[in-house]
């Protein structure tokens, strides 16, 4: 048997499978919220 | 369609809001969040397209979870390679894509100071990075840099934040409300990685849920130790 390891390719049926495509997004908004939120805690401290 | 082993990567995502999806493909849990697989078939600067390893697919490529992992944790840091940027770099890069010169008043009106000592780990193009977190030579060395522990802050399955000032918490029950406000306000429910915060332990290694309540990445697979970057 061989395993993943031994296979150079692999073929699939298009026809069987579904490809997502992932798009880059934005960070800025949730990171600007962990700087406020810290900046903050600084405060408190 | 013909797919190469070296095209397997890795990511991260959480176990509970993926339960459906963790069904039907082979996966591994490290603490309160999930190691999933995919095939990488292509990728530019700004997408890329991915096949999800089924168990279905796994059957047919005879492949176990564990072999799946190890080809996919040498493929994932060559293909997609962590970086650790200050926070200011990062969000430069991300407010500023075409560039903006250092002199530019702009910066410091919208941007944190370099010394506000928060970093993000994340890949090339910032897109499921958060997965670096599964490289315990990565953290390591970072947290030598320091001299100390590192507190890592899921923020998204795209990145994570971290905080080499262990100190800076005291009260848990604050930074529980405070992460857990974010994800629902601020971060996209499918990008939402975990309400809970990690200790990075520089001498062991490993990494600790910092809530007691939570499973530990290290007892689960002993996930962060001997893997090398």
């Amino acid at each position: 048997m061989k395993s993943v390891k031994d296979l150079s390719t692999i073929k699939l049926d298009d026809n069987k499978v579904e490809i997502e495509k992932e798009e880059n997004v934005s960070s800025a908004d949730r990171l600007n919220a962990y700087v406020k939120a810290i900046k903050e805690v600084k405060k408190e401290d | 369609m013909e797919i190469s082993k070296k095209d397997i990567i890795f990511e991260l995502v959480n176990t509970e809001n993926n339960l459906d999806k963790l069904q039907n493909c082979p996966h591994r849990e490290v603490g309160d969040l999930s190691v999933i697989y995919k095939f990488l078939v292509s990728k530019n600067d700004t997408n890329r397209m991915t096949l999800p390893i089924t168990n279905e697919i796994a059957e047919k490529i005879e492949a176990s979870e564990e072999e799946l992992f190890e080809v996919a944790y040498n493929n994932t840091k060559e293909i997609t390679p962590f970086k650790i940027l200050s926070m200011r770099e990062m969000l430069m890069g991300n407010m500023f894509p075409d560039g903006i010169s250092e002199d530019d008043p702009m910066l410091d009106m919208l941007l944190p100071p370099d010394d506000i000592g928060m970093y993000v780990l994340s890949n090339e193009g910032g897109l499921k990075g958060a997965c670096g977190i599964l490289y315990s030579d990565l953290l390591g060395e970072f947290a030598d840099k320091f001299e100390a522990d590192l507190i890592i802050i899921p923020s998204s399955i795209h990145e994570v934040i971290i905080l080499p000032d262990i100190d800076l918490f005291n009260d848990k029950d604050m930074i529980r409300s405070m992460v857990s406000e974010i994800n629902e306000g601020v971060v996209a429910e499918e990008d939402r990685l975990s309400n809970n915060i990690y200790l990075f332990d520089r001498e062991n290694r490993e990494i600790k849920p910092i809530f007691d309540d939570v499973p530990s990445i290290s007892d689960s697979d002993s996930l962060t130790k001997n893997n090398t970057i």
